[in-house]
């Protein structure tokens, strides 16, 4: 075999360009995995606690349909590992995908593998490369995510288990990610096509989970998620699913191999079709909507498709409501009755999803003026506050009717399970959300304004740190007002509570004080920035 | 005579790097303006400053008489950026269409003209347009506008000379309409074939400005003359310079405000043949290059205590 000449220097050079990346979701993934550990160890400590909570699980359909089943009734890992098996599942997936692009079609689309043809270079080398670098960061994040559960007190045969299923779910998606970035016609494309793979893989595993002993439930064997999962951590591992992976993985670096070999540099075996010769878009707005378009259809899907599963799903826990039922969820976070709690729980995430949606939206604003553009819609007379304006009101207005959607949807699911609700219910409690996402895109834009090159970086960083100081603040033990930092901590857990005001309001209050930051340092800074 | 654009003493500093160093242009109403200078220079940064999108250090900068920036003055300009990069995902008419919309409206039948003249097919995908033909949608966005004044920077970069002569024509035609036009380029050619009046800058200072023939007088004239009675002391003529003597044949260039004189002197050593010749402009662009430049200028670290 020929072409891999250079290999080691680009999987150096492409380690180099996203150690960041790689280094904070790894040592966040790591940090769960050992958090997860202690909360399962500590939550249920006697056998009686763990059945029951298994037991729980197993009947609440929205439990199963995330993170599956629990079979081994006094399993010890079980429910507190199953929920982070799978957010790990889905965590290296899209690393991976990000990896694999980025290396690839990225790099083609900015010429710079046009730069490398110069060189002894070989062909292969930059899907090799990116393959590596992908199959190493899987090994080191999943293997170490089994070594921190370990570490955290569980039996390490489940660690172990764990963390090969998590590499396992590195790898497939390396290989069909390989696949991607040669069939589709742009990088974008290609990530779109990733995504859908995963979003179906996701899919096919929750309906074999839900259907496990009757009809349908095979359909977990067609998801390479499915497989991860059936290596069955803490729950009877079993080592041979792990060899369909590897399968997937060799088939696929093949298959994206003999495609590298017939397709051109810099675009893929589907081509590009021809647009309109003329265009109606007069304003910056008008481009704003027109560049996100996509992005914001493909969000609105998530955000219906999130709120029905969740509406049809959180209705159904039946008989098992025992007190002692009651009193185990009201200990995985908060107060209220069950099904109010779960709403407020599933409204939460989908606040989380709400704040990510407006942090990409805003952050267009940087990709827009570091490929040039905005240079140009500027020098066209569009006024640098209506430039900061049209992605920023993408963010403002796409928050309340991303939440709206979810919020139908669940009401939809809900009514469709037979269950009285009204919809009143699901819109304030998926709506009390909003300004915790505005106050998170009011600082992108405002970090944006006054040091562009970190925007992302500083975006991302503070949703994934509001996150954290919600979800592990009773693990961490951290005090009240470093747990205070996270928007999300301020919001009423409607409607297990009742609506509070003052801290809405107060997010909204700091939400446009980033604003008038972002505003007067936009107009005066240079751009493209320095 | 109006001034559409007056920069006096403009200095831009990027940190350490000074890109501008007190500069002065002034462009006049209805002028084809050359800018010429070496990479890095600092044309497109100045450009920058007159869209308002970089912000001056020190100096004033006047366009239409105002302050850059502001949405009237946009509305008077069309901008070709140095560095085109297109919205991948939009086509070239609809990118041509944005551009032109945003500046307040293009006119239609010049688009379609623009578009058959530069022979660029608008319902590809920018993506998987080559790279004249991305140059080709940022000129025609720019051309088919009704702007009354044209920063253009680096304009034909990437044009075949077919497209080349199809942009000077096209921007000749505006000319005449009234239209003003920044060019900036460091090929002397083009400028050369354009340009009223040219601007000469190097290390962000300008170094000469001018018409192409007030640039031409103000240096040197190559003489070459054949002699009936050579004598030595022509090397010692103040102004004359690479002396070439050899058996009744001189040769050597001279400044302008010396030529006079040489031409006496070789008079009386009775001249048999004489061409005189200006220096081509191309030389002498190459000479302002090739002296050595001012190390790039740098601004004192700030002290560390
Ligand atoms: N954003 C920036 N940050 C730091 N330095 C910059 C920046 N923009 C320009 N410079 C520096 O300023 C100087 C002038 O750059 P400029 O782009 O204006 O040159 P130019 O005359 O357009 O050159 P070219 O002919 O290569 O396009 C250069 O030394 C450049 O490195
Ligand atoms: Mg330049």
């Amino acid at each position: 075999m020929t072409g891999f000449a250079g290999t080691g220097i680009l999987l150096r050079q492409a380690l180099r360009r996203s150690r960041w990346l790689i280094l904070i979701i790894t040592l966040g993934t790591w940090l769960l995995s050992w958090a997860s550990g202690v909360a399962t160890v500590d939550l249920y400590p006697t056998e009686a606690e763990r059945v029951l909570a298994n037991a729980v699980g197993n009947a609440t359909t929205g439990v199963v349909a995330f993170y599956g089943h629990v079979d081994l009734p006094d399993s010890l890992g079980g429910l507190g590992t199953a929920k982070l098996q799978m957010i790990d599942f889905i965590v290296i997936a899209i690393l991976v995908i990000a990896l694999v692009r980025r290396t690839t079609r990225a790099d083609e689309e900015a010429g710079r593998t046009e730069l490398l043809a110069g060189t002894p270079v070989g062909r292969r080398a930059p899907l090799a490369a990116a393959v590596s670098l992908a199959l190493l960061v899987s090994v080191v994040l999943g293997l170490g995510s089994g070594l921190f559960v370990g570490l955290s007190g569980l039996p390490w045969t489940g660690a172990w288990a764990l963390g090969l299923a998590v590499t396992a779910v590195g790898w497939a998606f390396t290989g069909l990610t390989a696949v991607a970035v040669q069939v589709s016609a742009s990088n974008r494309i290609c990530g779109v096509i990733a995504f859908s793979v995963l979003g179906l893989a996701f899919l096919l595993r929750m309906v074999g989970d839900l259907r496990q002993g009757r009809p349908g439930e095979f359909l977990r064997w067609l998801s390479p998620l499915g497989w991860a999962q059936q290596v069955r951590p803490y729950n009877g591992e079993r080592w041979w699913p792990l060899l369909l992976t590897l399968g997937l993985l060799v088939v696929s670096l093949l298959v994206a191999d003999r495609l590298l070999a017939t397709r051109d540099i810099g675009s893929g075996l589907l081509h590009e079709r021809p647009g309109p010769a003329h265009s109606r878009i007069g304003s910056a707005y008008a481009l704003a909507g027109r560049l996100q378009r996509g992005g914001v259809i493909g969000w609105a899907l998530v955000f219906s498709a999130m709120g029905l599963v969740v509406g049809s799903l959180s209705g159904t826990i039946g008989s098992f409501l025992t007190p002692e039922t009651i009193d185990l969820l009201r200990r995985l976070g908060g107060a209220g009755d069950v099904a109010a709690l779960l709403t407020s729980v599933y409204a939460l995430i989908t606040g989380y999803l709400a704040a990510a949606f407006a942090i990409g939206a805003v952050l267009r604003l940087r990709t827009e003026e570091a490929d040039g553009h905005s240079e140009q819609v500027l020098a066209a007379g569009v006024g640098r506050t209506a430039l900061l304006l049209s992605h920023l009101l993408i963010a403002v207005v796409g928050v309340p009717v991303m939440l709206t959607l979810a919020a139908v949807g669940d009401y939809l699911g809900r009514l469709s399970g037979g269950e009285d609700h009204s919809l009143v219910a699901s819109l304030t409690a998926f709506w009390v959300q909003i300004p915790a996402a505005w106050v998170l895109a009011a600082l992108t834009v405002a970090a944006y304004a006054l040091v562009p090159r970190l925007a992302s970086a500083i975006g991302w960083g503070a949703l994934t740190l509001a996150i954290i100081l919600v979800e592990f603040v009773g693990l961490l033990k951290l005090p009240d007002w470093i747990a205070g930092l996270s928007p999300f901590r301020h919001v009423p857990k409607l409607p297990a509570e009742s609506m509070r005001w003052a801290p809405e309001l107060g997010l909204i209050v700091i939400g446009v004080a980033f604003l008038a930051l972002a505003f007067s340092v936009f107009r005066r800074r240079d751009l493209p920035a320095t | 005579m109006t001034t559409v654009i007056e920069i006096s003493g403009l200095t831009k500093n990027f940190g350490h790097v000074r890109a501008l160093d007190g500069l002065d242009l002034a462009v006049h109403a209805g002028e084809i303006h050359g800018f010429l200078g070496p990479n890095g220079a600092g044309k497109s940064t100045t450009l920058r400053i007159l869209l308002g999108l970089v912000r001056p250090s020190a100096g004033t900068c006047r366009i239409f008489g105002q302050s850059p920036g502001q949405a009237e003055v946009q509305r008077r300009l069309a901008y070709v950026p140095g560095d085109v990069s297109l919205w991948p995902n939009l086509t070239g008419g609809q990118i041509i269409d944005l551009l032109g919309r945003l500046r307040g409206g293009l006119d239609p039948a010049r688009r379609a003209d623009l578009l058959e003249r530069f022979d660029l097919d608008p319902t590809r995908k920018a993506r998987t347009y080559s790279k004249g033909n991305r140059q080709k949608v940022a000129l025609i966005a720019a051309l088919a506008s009704n702007a009354e004044l044209l920063l253009v920077d680096e304009p034909t970069s990437g044009l075949d000379p077919l497209m080349e002569t199809v942009f000077a024509d096209y921007v000749r035609d505006l000319r005449t309409e009234g239209c003003t036009v920044l060019l900036s380029s460091h090929i002397l050619s083009e400028v050369e074939a354009l340009a009223d009046r040219v601007t000469l800058l190097r290390a962000g200072r300008n170094i000469e400005t001018g018409s192409l023939a007030q640039l031409r007088h103000l240096h040197n004239t190559r003489v070459r003359a054949e002699l009936a009675h050579p004598r030595p002391g022509l090397a010692e003529v103040p102004g004359i310079q690479d002396l070439v003597e050899t058996d009744g044949e001189v040769g050597f260039t001279v400044a302008t405000d010396a030529l006079d004189r040489a031409i006496a002197e070789l008079s009386v050593r009775g001249i048999r043949s004489l061409t005189c010749e200006p220096v081509s402009l191309e030389e002498l662009f190459l000479a302002q290059y090739e002296t050595p430049a001012p190390a790039t200028p740098r601004l004192p670290e700030p002290s560390r205590s």
